[in-house]
């Protein structure tokens, strides 16, 4: 296999839901520990890079760290990672966050009655 | 004496619990890509950090440039824009900070347009090494003497033990040197399961510029699905006793060495830690005071062995 084959083809191993299955495919005895120990490391790496670049991610993970790592996960397998900055890698967050985001309820959108509202 | 350096993070509470080991260092090593964003137009800019740094430089300080994100394997042609940025970028920095040396890491950290910033391994090929070579040319055109650094694996493709070979190929041009990472043997060896000593017996350590010495961690048996425990070159712990051993031993057998670096990542140097480090630093600059040059034919055999545990 030519080099830049090999490359793109880890690459998106580090990104996929089975990355052992994924380098498997290119070399059957790779290590199944050091590969998903290299994916979550690649993944930590560019949570890092997020946090650094956005109070807003900071402040939500400090708010609820398992509710962000979930969001965050969602967002590493949907996004490739082609923010090499702290402030791309945020932008790039938003951009998904704000395609992704739940609509708020409906009831939440009523428009209050003018009464309440006065209150 | 062989100088003593240490890495500047470019995080104010870093450099403030280090202030002492900055002071004390001779040069200091800095990840040029770390002191830089992205401008609208795509240029890179520096962040803010260059100022405070060259304001801490005092007459006898110098600067080594140690970056992550060049990606020295890397052979994708989309890749070659954002190299030609970067390699701008470095040039303007090194006029700032005269890098004497200028060292990345053995492995490919951007693919396909991403950036996966841990350097992941090569296959260990005539094709790969060739990749390194040219980017190596590349870098040796901003940076006069340029080097790898032994990467940390988690996986390799072949046998980890074929490393050095591949290595030293990938060094062999004049210019080109090696920057030996104890700690990133000493982690791949426990990880891998073989002795540091038969890893370094394959080097050339004629063309060791620069060792970094530094500790880690260890993995969460929650992390993987077997429970295994992997170790973590994670710059966050003490320096392992063996690490220490390995660079007594090897130091006197680098006969070109010009610099030995304690690193340390940002935001893990907590209350109580400031003075571990410093001991650390001093029993580094002590190590490395006592180094004496010993011929290679009489540091062989006794000074491997002295690396195998107790």
């Amino acid at each position: 296999m030519k080099l830049a084959e090999y490359e793109r083809r880890v690459a998106a191993a580090m990104r996929a839901r089975d990355p052992v299955a994924a380098m498997r495919a290119i070399y059957p005895n790779v290590d199944a520990d050091g590969v998903r120990m290299t994916a979550l490391i690649v993944a930590r790496l560019r949570f890092e890079r997020l946090l650094r670049g956005s109070p807003e991610a900071e402040a939500s993970f400090d708010r609820d760290p398992a509710a962000f790592a979930d969001s965050f996960a969602r967002y590493h397998a949907e996004v490739p990672p082609r923010a090499f900055f702290p402030a791309d890698e945020a932008a790039l967050y938003d951009a998904w966050r704000d395609r992704t985001a739940t609509p708020p309820p409906i009831r939440s959108r009523i428009v209050a009655p003018r009464r309440a509202r006065r209150r | 004496m062989i100088p003593v350096g240490f890495t500047l993070q470019p995080d104010p509470e870093f450099l403030e619990r280090c202030e002492r080991i900055i002071r004390r260092a001779n040069y200091w090593e800095v990840a040029p890509e770390t002191l830089w964003r992205r401008r609208g137009d795509g240029r890179l800019e520096p962040n803010g950090f260059h100022r405070g740094f060259l304001r801490m430089a005092r007459r006898g300080h110098f600067f080594v440039a140690h970056g992550v994100g060049l990606s020295l394997g890397t052979v994708d042609a989309g890749d070659a824009r954002r190299r030609r940025t970067w390699l701008t970028r470095v040039r303007a920095d090194h006029e700032t900070f005269g890098f004497r040396w200028y060292t990345d890491h053995l492995g490919a950290s951007s693919v396909d347009g991403m950036a996966m910033t841990l350097p992941l391994p090569l296959p260990m090929t005539v094709e790969a090494s060739r990749a390194v070579r040219r980017r190596l040319a590349q870098m040796q055109r901003v940076v006069g003497d340029v080097g790898v650094e032994n990467n940390v694996a988690y996986f390799v493709v072949g046998d980890p033990l074929d490393e050095p070979r591949f290595l030293m190929d990938c060094v062999r041009a004049r210019g080109c040197h090696l920057l030996l990472d104890l700690h990133n043997v000493y982690t791949m060896a426990t990880n891998f399961g073989f002795d540091p000593a038969d890893y370094l017996r394959r080097l050339d350590l004629a063309k060791v510029i620069e060792i970094h010495v530094s500790g880690g961690g260890e993995s969460s048996p929650a992390w993987l699905p077997s429970g295994r425990v992997l170790r973590l070159d994670s710059h966050d712990g003490a320096v392992p006793e063996l690490v220490w051993r390995m660079l007594e031993a090897v130091a006197p057998r680098c006969p070109n060495l010009r610099g030995v670096t304690l690193e340390r990542m940002e935001g893990t140097v907590g209350d109580g830690d400031e003075l571990a480090l410093a001991g650390e630093f001093e029993r580094l600059r002590a190590i490395v005071q006592r180094t004496r040059w010993a011929p290679a034919r009489r540091s062989g055999l006794r000074a491997e062995r002295a690396l195998v545990p107790a």
